[in-house]
Protein backbone atom coordinates (compact mmCIF):
# COMPACT_ATOMS: atom_id res chain seq x y z
CA UNK A 1 0.00 0.00 0.00
CA UNK A 2 2.64 2.30 1.27
CA UNK A 3 4.52 1.31 -2.05
CA UNK A 4 1.64 2.22 -4.08
CA UNK A 5 1.03 5.46 -2.88
CA UNK A 6 4.86 6.53 -3.55
CA UNK A 7 4.45 5.46 -6.89
CA UNK A 8 1.26 7.66 -7.35
CA UNK A 9 2.75 10.32 -5.61
CA UNK A 10 5.73 10.03 -7.90
CA UNK A 11 3.02 10.13 -11.31
CA UNK A 12 1.85 12.80 -9.60
CA UNK A 13 4.67 15.10 -8.71
CA UNK A 14 6.31 13.73 -12.42
CA UNK A 15 2.73 14.65 -14.53
CA UNK A 16 2.36 17.90 -12.37
CA UNK A 17 5.84 19.30 -12.55
CA UNK A 18 5.83 18.63 -16.62
CA UNK A 19 3.05 20.75 -16.92
CA UNK A 20 3.80 23.12 -14.60
CA UNK A 21 6.66 23.40 -16.84
CA UNK A 22 5.31 23.64 -19.94
CA UNK A 23 2.75 26.32 -18.66
CA UNK A 24 5.30 28.78 -17.05
CA UNK A 25 8.02 28.20 -20.17
CA UNK A 26 5.32 28.70 -22.95
CA UNK A 27 2.46 31.11 -21.00
CA UNK A 28 4.45 32.81 -18.50
CA UNK A 29 7.63 33.54 -19.50
CA UNK A 30 8.74 37.57 -19.90
CA UNK A 31 11.18 38.38 -22.31
CA UNK A 32 11.43 34.23 -22.48
CA UNK A 33 12.24 34.29 -19.20
CA UNK A 34 11.23 31.16 -17.33
CA UNK A 35 12.66 28.79 -14.81
CA UNK A 36 13.73 25.41 -14.65
CA UNK A 37 11.16 24.12 -12.56
CA UNK A 38 12.31 20.44 -13.15
CA UNK A 39 15.34 21.03 -12.50
CA UNK A 40 14.67 22.83 -9.26
CA UNK A 41 12.47 20.21 -8.04
CA UNK A 42 15.28 18.01 -8.98
CA UNK A 43 17.93 19.30 -6.33
CA UNK A 44 15.36 19.64 -3.99
CA UNK A 45 13.90 16.44 -4.28
CA UNK A 46 17.10 14.42 -3.61
CA UNK A 47 17.85 16.83 -0.65
CA UNK A 48 14.73 16.12 0.72
CA UNK A 49 14.31 12.43 -0.29
CA UNK A 50 17.31 11.40 -1.13
CA UNK A 51 19.48 10.75 -4.57
CA UNK A 52 17.56 7.84 -5.96
CA UNK A 53 13.90 8.67 -6.11
CA UNK A 54 15.52 12.27 -7.32
CA UNK A 55 17.63 10.52 -10.20
CA UNK A 56 14.60 8.74 -11.31
CA UNK A 57 12.65 11.96 -11.18
CA UNK A 58 15.10 13.46 -13.41
CA UNK A 59 15.99 10.81 -16.06
CA UNK A 60 12.41 10.97 -16.99
CA UNK A 61 12.10 14.96 -16.39
CA UNK A 62 14.78 15.06 -18.96
CA UNK A 63 13.82 12.80 -21.01
CA UNK A 64 10.39 14.96 -21.48
CA UNK A 65 13.07 17.90 -21.58
CA UNK A 66 14.61 15.78 -24.75
CA UNK A 67 11.14 15.00 -26.63
CA UNK A 68 10.17 19.05 -26.30
CA UNK A 69 13.49 20.28 -28.57
CA UNK A 70 15.68 18.76 -31.10
CA UNK A 71 18.48 18.36 -29.17
CA UNK A 72 20.92 15.30 -27.88
CA UNK A 73 18.02 12.76 -26.96
CA UNK A 74 19.58 11.89 -23.87
CA UNK A 75 21.72 15.02 -22.29
CA UNK A 76 18.73 16.65 -20.40
CA UNK A 77 18.24 13.01 -18.49
CA UNK A 78 21.76 12.62 -18.16
CA UNK A 79 22.02 16.56 -16.78
CA UNK A 80 19.25 16.40 -14.48
CA UNK A 81 20.52 12.55 -12.95
CA UNK A 82 24.12 14.19 -12.20
CA UNK A 83 22.70 16.98 -10.50
CA UNK A 84 20.16 14.92 -8.33
CA UNK A 85 23.29 12.25 -7.42
CA UNK A 86 25.20 15.62 -6.48
CA UNK A 87 22.67 17.01 -4.75
CA UNK A 88 22.33 13.89 -3.13
CA UNK A 89 25.81 13.64 -2.03
CA UNK A 90 25.33 17.35 -0.64
CA UNK A 91 22.57 16.23 1.75
CA UNK A 92 24.59 13.83 3.29
CA UNK A 93 27.11 16.88 4.50
CA UNK A 94 24.91 19.48 5.25
CA UNK A 95 21.04 20.66 5.66
CA UNK A 96 20.02 20.90 2.43
CA UNK A 97 16.67 21.28 2.87
CA UNK A 98 16.78 24.68 4.12
CA UNK A 99 15.52 28.15 1.90
CA UNK A 100 18.85 29.40 2.11
CA UNK A 101 20.87 25.91 0.77
CA UNK A 102 17.73 25.64 -1.76
CA UNK A 103 18.87 28.64 -3.51
CA UNK A 104 22.36 28.16 -3.77
CA UNK A 105 22.32 24.80 -4.84
CA UNK A 106 19.80 26.00 -7.47
CA UNK A 107 22.13 28.76 -8.86
CA UNK A 108 24.91 26.18 -8.79
CA UNK A 109 23.05 23.49 -10.36
CA UNK A 110 21.99 26.09 -12.84
CA UNK A 111 24.89 26.93 -13.92
CA UNK A 112 26.75 23.05 -13.91
CA UNK A 113 23.50 22.24 -16.21
CA UNK A 114 24.27 24.92 -19.04
CA UNK A 115 28.27 23.68 -18.90
CA UNK A 116 27.02 20.33 -18.78
CA UNK A 117 24.74 20.77 -21.56
CA UNK A 118 27.69 22.98 -23.66
CA UNK A 119 29.73 19.93 -22.93
CA UNK A 120 27.90 17.00 -24.58
CA UNK A 121 27.45 19.39 -27.56
CA UNK A 122 31.18 19.83 -27.57
CA UNK A 123 31.72 16.02 -27.32
CA UNK A 124 29.01 14.84 -29.86
CA UNK A 125 29.42 17.97 -32.48
CA UNK A 126 32.75 19.25 -32.13
CA UNK A 127 30.97 22.70 -30.76
CA UNK A 128 30.15 24.08 -27.33
CA UNK A 129 26.75 25.08 -27.23
CA UNK A 130 25.70 28.09 -25.25
CA UNK A 131 22.72 29.22 -23.89
CA UNK A 132 23.87 32.85 -23.90
CA UNK A 133 25.08 35.34 -21.16
CA UNK A 134 21.39 36.81 -20.57
CA UNK A 135 20.16 33.42 -19.70
CA UNK A 136 23.92 32.26 -18.08
CA UNK A 137 23.32 34.84 -15.85
CA UNK A 138 20.03 35.51 -15.02
CA UNK A 139 18.46 32.01 -14.98
CA UNK A 140 20.32 30.24 -12.29
CA UNK A 141 18.96 33.67 -9.72
CA UNK A 142 15.78 32.99 -11.32
CA UNK A 143 15.73 29.23 -10.41
CA UNK A 144 17.70 30.46 -6.79
CA UNK A 145 13.97 32.35 -6.20
CA UNK A 146 11.56 29.12 -7.03
CA UNK A 147 13.99 26.96 -4.96
CA UNK A 148 13.20 29.43 -2.28
CA UNK A 149 9.95 29.72 -2.56
CA UNK A 150 9.46 25.83 -2.76
CA UNK A 151 11.32 25.60 0.33
CA UNK A 152 9.35 28.11 2.29
CA UNK A 153 6.18 26.54 0.87
CA UNK A 154 6.78 22.56 1.36
CA UNK A 155 5.11 21.25 4.48
CA UNK A 156 7.26 20.74 7.45
CA UNK A 157 7.39 17.69 9.06
CA UNK A 158 7.08 17.32 12.45
CA UNK A 159 9.66 17.82 15.06
CA UNK A 160 11.56 19.07 12.15
CA UNK B 1 23.31 6.55 4.67
CA UNK B 2 25.27 3.59 3.49
CA UNK B 3 22.78 1.75 1.50
CA UNK B 4 20.90 5.11 0.51
CA UNK B 5 25.35 5.78 -1.05
CA UNK B 6 25.28 2.46 -2.52
CA UNK B 7 21.97 2.73 -3.99
CA UNK B 8 22.82 6.23 -5.43
CA UNK B 9 25.83 4.72 -7.52
CA UNK B 10 24.07 1.47 -8.72
CA UNK B 11 21.35 3.99 -10.45
CA UNK B 12 24.01 6.33 -11.62
CA UNK B 13 25.55 3.43 -13.42
CA UNK B 14 22.48 2.46 -14.60
CA UNK B 15 20.99 5.86 -16.04
CA UNK B 16 24.41 7.07 -16.69
CA UNK B 17 24.74 4.34 -19.15
CA UNK B 18 20.99 4.28 -20.54
CA UNK B 19 21.68 8.14 -20.85
CA UNK B 20 25.39 7.33 -23.08
CA UNK B 21 23.36 4.45 -25.16
CA UNK B 22 20.35 7.31 -25.70
CA UNK B 23 22.78 10.19 -26.77
CA UNK B 24 24.85 7.60 -28.94
CA UNK B 25 22.33 5.69 -30.89
CA UNK B 26 19.85 8.38 -31.86
CA UNK B 27 19.00 6.73 -34.80
CA UNK B 28 18.71 3.63 -33.51
CA UNK B 29 15.46 1.37 -33.39
CA UNK B 30 14.93 1.05 -29.77
CA UNK B 31 16.09 4.60 -29.03
CA UNK B 32 13.84 6.23 -31.54
CA UNK B 33 10.76 3.67 -29.93
CA UNK B 34 11.57 5.12 -26.75
CA UNK B 35 11.60 8.68 -28.02
CA UNK B 36 8.21 7.59 -29.73
CA UNK B 37 6.59 5.96 -26.60
CA UNK B 38 7.47 9.00 -24.30
CA UNK B 39 6.15 11.67 -27.04
CA UNK B 40 2.87 9.26 -27.49
CA UNK B 41 2.55 9.44 -23.72
CA UNK B 42 3.35 13.46 -23.21
CA UNK B 43 2.06 14.89 -26.14
CA UNK B 44 -2.08 14.45 -26.03
CA UNK B 45 -1.58 16.01 -22.05
CA UNK B 46 0.35 19.16 -23.47
CA UNK B 47 -1.83 18.98 -26.32
CA UNK B 48 -4.83 19.37 -23.88
CA UNK B 49 -3.31 21.26 -21.98
CA UNK B 50 -2.79 23.78 -24.62
CA UNK B 51 -6.08 23.87 -25.63
CA UNK B 52 -7.33 24.30 -21.94
CA UNK B 53 -5.29 27.14 -21.79
CA UNK B 54 -6.67 28.58 -25.08
CA UNK B 55 -10.07 28.17 -23.91
CA UNK B 56 -9.47 29.62 -20.80
CA UNK B 57 -7.71 32.54 -22.32
CA UNK B 58 -11.23 33.05 -24.35
CA UNK B 59 -13.21 32.71 -21.31
CA UNK B 60 -13.94 36.68 -20.44
CA UNK B 61 -14.29 37.28 -23.84
CA UNK B 62 -16.78 34.67 -24.17
CA UNK B 63 -18.56 35.78 -21.18
CA UNK B 64 -18.26 39.22 -22.39
CA UNK B 65 -19.80 37.59 -25.78
CA UNK B 66 -22.07 36.27 -24.09
CA UNK B 67 -23.61 38.98 -22.06
CA UNK B 68 -23.45 41.07 -24.93
CA UNK B 69 -25.49 38.48 -26.96
CA UNK B 70 -28.12 38.74 -24.24
CA UNK B 71 -28.39 41.94 -24.27
CA UNK B 72 -28.73 42.26 -27.70
CA UNK B 73 -31.07 39.02 -27.52
CA UNK B 74 -33.68 41.30 -25.50
CA UNK B 75 -33.25 44.45 -27.92
CA UNK B 76 -34.01 41.85 -31.28
CA UNK B 77 -37.18 40.31 -28.84
CA UNK B 78 -38.64 43.56 -28.63
CA UNK B 79 -37.83 44.48 -31.33
CA UNK B 80 -39.13 41.58 -32.89
CA UNK B 81 -42.16 41.98 -30.95
CA UNK B 82 -42.81 45.49 -31.92
CA UNK B 83 -42.40 44.81 -35.98
CA UNK B 84 -45.00 41.79 -35.08
CA UNK B 85 -47.55 44.54 -33.90
CA UNK B 86 -46.58 46.71 -36.61
CA UNK B 87 -47.06 43.94 -39.09
CA UNK B 88 -50.29 43.04 -37.55
CA UNK B 89 -51.36 47.19 -37.81
CA UNK B 90 -50.66 47.50 -40.92
CA UNK B 91 -52.88 44.30 -42.08
CA UNK B 92 -55.59 45.64 -40.25
CA UNK B 93 -54.88 49.31 -41.58
CA UNK B 94 -54.93 47.62 -45.30
CA UNK B 95 -58.37 45.83 -44.51
CA UNK B 96 -59.90 48.68 -43.01
CA UNK B 97 -58.60 50.92 -46.20
CA UNK B 98 -60.15 48.43 -48.68
CA UNK B 99 -63.25 48.16 -46.70
CA UNK B 100 -63.38 52.41 -46.67
CA UNK B 101 -62.38 52.42 -50.15
CA UNK B 102 -65.55 50.49 -50.91
CA UNK B 103 -67.29 52.69 -48.56
CA UNK B 104 -65.99 55.95 -50.81
CA UNK B 105 -67.81 54.41 -54.04
CA UNK B 106 -71.44 54.06 -51.67
CA UNK B 107 -73.57 56.98 -52.39
CA UNK B 108 -76.60 57.93 -50.07
CA UNK B 109 -80.48 58.96 -51.05
CA UNK B 110 -80.50 61.94 -53.03
CA UNK B 111 -81.30 64.58 -50.26
CA UNK B 112 -79.66 63.08 -47.57
CA UNK B 113 -76.30 63.64 -46.19
CA UNK B 114 -74.33 60.48 -45.12
CA UNK B 115 -72.70 60.46 -41.35
CA UNK B 116 -70.18 57.51 -41.31
CA UNK B 117 -69.92 56.04 -37.86
CA UNK B 118 -67.90 53.25 -36.54
CA UNK B 119 -69.74 50.75 -34.52
CA UNK B 120 -68.65 51.03 -30.68
CA UNK B 121 -70.33 47.94 -28.73
CA UNK B 122 -72.56 45.48 -29.42
CA UNK B 123 -73.52 43.26 -27.04
CA UNK B 124 -73.14 39.73 -28.17
CA UNK B 125 -76.65 38.27 -26.61
CA UNK B 126 -78.32 41.31 -28.55
CA UNK B 127 -76.75 41.71 -31.12
CA UNK B 128 -79.91 41.52 -33.76
CA UNK B 129 -81.66 44.45 -31.64
CA UNK B 130 -79.06 47.65 -31.15
CA UNK B 131 -75.91 48.51 -31.20
CA UNK B 132 -73.42 51.54 -30.46
CA UNK B 133 -72.03 53.67 -32.86
CA UNK B 134 -69.40 56.75 -32.27
CA UNK B 135 -71.70 59.49 -33.71
CA UNK B 136 -73.88 61.34 -31.26
CA UNK B 137 -75.66 64.26 -31.08
CA UNK B 138 -72.02 66.80 -31.07
CA UNK B 139 -72.20 65.30 -35.28
CA UNK B 140 -75.85 66.10 -35.75
CA UNK B 141 -77.36 63.09 -35.08
CA UNK B 142 -80.76 62.95 -34.09
CA UNK B 143 -83.66 60.44 -33.33
CA UNK B 144 -85.24 58.41 -35.92
CA UNK B 145 -82.34 59.28 -38.77
CA UNK B 146 -81.94 55.90 -41.21
CA UNK B 147 -78.68 54.19 -40.40
CA UNK B 148 -77.28 52.13 -43.92
CA UNK B 149 -74.89 49.81 -44.23
CA UNK B 150 -72.93 48.94 -46.84
CA UNK B 151 -73.63 45.83 -48.89
CA UNK B 152 -72.55 44.60 -52.19
CA UNK B 153 -75.51 46.05 -53.34
CA UNK B 154 -75.51 49.70 -52.31
CA UNK B 155 -76.43 51.04 -48.81
CA UNK B 156 -79.10 48.75 -47.47
CA UNK B 157 -81.08 49.07 -43.84
CA UNK B 158 -79.71 48.71 -40.85
CA UNK B 159 -81.88 50.39 -38.87
CA UNK B 160 -82.69 53.66 -36.95
CA UNK B 161 -81.70 55.90 -34.67
CA UNK B 162 -83.49 55.74 -31.28
CA UNK B 163 -81.17 57.23 -28.41
CA UNK B 164 -78.64 60.02 -29.26
CA UNK B 165 -75.80 61.32 -26.07
CA UNK B 166 -73.56 63.51 -26.87
CA UNK B 167 -70.73 61.09 -28.41
CA UNK B 168 -72.77 58.44 -29.58
CA UNK B 169 -76.27 57.07 -30.59
CA UNK B 170 -77.95 54.14 -30.21
CA UNK B 171 -79.48 52.37 -33.35
CA UNK B 172 -82.20 49.97 -32.99
CA UNK B 173 -81.57 47.25 -35.47
CA UNK B 174 -84.22 46.48 -38.09
CA UNK B 175 -83.69 43.07 -36.77
CA UNK B 176 -85.40 43.83 -33.33
CA UNK B 177 -89.56 43.11 -32.73
CA UNK B 178 -90.04 46.60 -32.43
CA UNK B 179 -88.79 47.68 -35.85
CA UNK B 180 -90.81 48.11 -38.92
CA UNK B 181 -90.87 49.78 -42.24
CA UNK B 182 -92.82 50.12 -45.53
CA UNK B 183 -91.46 47.50 -48.09
CA UNK B 184 -92.19 46.69 -51.28
CA UNK B 185 -90.24 44.17 -53.85
CA UNK B 186 -89.18 44.72 -56.74
CA UNK B 187 -91.40 42.96 -59.32
CA UNK B 188 -94.89 44.45 -57.97
CA UNK B 189 -96.16 47.64 -57.11
CA UNK B 190 -97.33 46.12 -53.82
CA UNK B 191 -96.87 47.56 -50.38
CA UNK B 192 -96.12 45.07 -47.12
CA UNK B 193 -94.36 45.80 -43.77
CA UNK B 194 -90.91 44.02 -43.40
CA UNK B 195 -90.96 43.53 -39.24
CA UNK B 196 -87.85 42.66 -36.79
CA UNK B 197 -87.86 39.05 -35.49
CA UNK B 198 -85.50 39.28 -32.75
CA UNK B 199 -83.14 36.72 -35.13
CA UNK B 200 -81.21 36.94 -38.51
CA UNK B 201 -84.23 37.08 -40.42
CA UNK B 202 -86.96 39.49 -41.32
CA UNK B 203 -90.79 39.03 -42.07
CA UNK B 204 -92.21 40.94 -44.80
CA UNK B 205 -96.10 40.66 -44.38
CA UNK B 206 -99.61 42.46 -44.65
CA UNK B 207 -98.82 41.81 -48.46
CA UNK B 208 -101.97 42.00 -50.10
CA UNK B 209 -103.53 39.17 -51.24
CA UNK B 210 -102.49 37.46 -55.14
CA UNK B 211 -98.66 39.21 -54.38
CA UNK B 212 -97.19 36.48 -55.15
CA UNK B 213 -93.19 37.70 -53.83
CA UNK B 214 -90.60 35.15 -54.89
CA UNK B 215 -87.76 33.68 -53.81
CA UNK B 216 -84.63 35.96 -54.39
CA UNK B 217 -86.92 38.93 -54.67
CA UNK B 218 -85.39 42.24 -53.62
CA UNK B 219 -87.31 44.33 -50.82
CA UNK B 220 -86.64 48.16 -50.99
CA UNK B 221 -87.87 50.46 -48.63
CA UNK B 222 -91.22 52.45 -49.66
CA UNK B 223 -91.08 56.06 -50.52
CA UNK B 224 -94.27 56.02 -48.14
CA UNK B 225 -91.92 54.84 -44.85
CA UNK B 226 -92.05 57.62 -42.68
CA UNK B 227 -88.14 57.41 -41.36
CA UNK B 228 -86.24 56.02 -44.76
CA UNK B 229 -85.92 56.84 -47.84
CA UNK B 230 -87.50 54.96 -50.59
CA UNK B 231 -86.05 52.63 -52.74
CA UNK B 232 -83.38 51.34 -50.33
CA UNK B 233 -82.16 47.56 -50.50
CA UNK B 234 -83.91 45.67 -47.53
CA UNK B 235 -83.01 42.32 -48.07
CA UNK B 236 -84.37 39.13 -50.27
CA UNK B 237 -87.29 36.87 -50.00
CA UNK B 238 -85.84 33.57 -48.71
CA UNK B 239 -89.00 31.98 -48.53
CA UNK B 240 -92.61 32.15 -49.41
CA UNK B 241 -95.03 31.51 -46.23
CA UNK B 242 -98.06 29.10 -47.48
CA UNK B 243 -101.36 31.28 -47.59
CA UNK B 244 -103.61 31.14 -44.74
CA UNK B 245 -107.12 30.92 -45.99
CA UNK B 246 -108.04 33.17 -42.68
CA UNK B 247 -105.83 35.56 -43.11
CA UNK B 248 -106.39 38.49 -45.85
CA UNK B 249 -102.56 38.83 -46.43
CA UNK B 250 -99.67 37.13 -47.68
CA UNK B 251 -96.32 36.97 -45.92
CA UNK B 252 -92.71 36.16 -46.64
CA UNK B 253 -89.71 35.33 -45.02
CA UNK B 254 -86.51 38.15 -45.69
CA UNK B 255 -83.02 37.59 -45.31
CA UNK B 256 -81.81 41.39 -44.88
CA UNK B 257 -79.43 42.79 -47.01
CA UNK B 258 -76.76 43.68 -44.66
CA UNK B 259 -75.70 41.49 -41.73
CA UNK B 260 -76.25 44.25 -38.84
CA UNK B 261 -74.23 41.48 -36.45
CA UNK B 262 -71.12 41.77 -38.57
CA UNK B 263 -71.10 45.87 -39.27
CA UNK B 264 -68.29 47.67 -38.92
CA UNK B 265 -69.07 50.99 -40.07
CA UNK B 266 -72.57 52.37 -40.69
CA UNK B 267 -73.79 55.38 -42.10
CA UNK B 268 -76.43 58.01 -40.59
CA UNK B 269 -78.92 59.63 -42.81
CA UNK B 270 -78.96 63.03 -42.16
CA UNK B 271 -82.19 64.73 -44.09
CA UNK B 272 -80.57 67.34 -46.29
CA UNK B 273 -77.25 68.99 -45.61
CA UNK B 274 -75.18 67.41 -42.69
CA UNK B 275 -76.78 69.40 -39.76
CA UNK B 276 -74.11 71.24 -37.76
CA UNK B 277 -72.35 69.86 -35.63
CA UNK B 278 -73.16 71.19 -31.76
CA UNK B 279 -69.79 72.26 -30.35
CA UNK B 280 -68.52 71.57 -27.09
CA UNK B 281 -68.98 74.63 -24.52
CA UNK B 282 -66.16 76.44 -24.26
CA UNK B 283 -64.09 75.60 -20.46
Amino acid sequence: MKFLQSILRALAVFFGAAFLQWLWSTHFAPYGLAPQILLVLTVAEASRRGAPPAMALGFFWGLFLDTRGVGFFGANALALVLLAYAAGLVRHQMDSGEAAPQAVLAVIASWAYFLFLGLVSWIFTQRFSWVGWADFLVLPFYNGLLAVALALLRPRRRGA
Amino acid sequence: MQREAKISNYFLVFYCVVCLLLLSLPLSAPVASLKAGIVYVLDPAVFTGEKAQERLEQLPERIRGLITADEENKVLRAQAQESLWLEDNLKQLSVENQRLRSLLGLRAPRGWSPLWARVMERDPLNRYHSFLVDAGQNEGVAVDDPVLGPSPAGLAVVGRVVEVRPLSSVVLLLTDELSAVAADISSETVEGLVQGQGDARLLLNYLPPGAKPQKGETVYTAPASAVFPGNIPVGTVAAVRPEDPFLAVESAEVRPEVDAAALADVAILIKGAARPAISEPAK
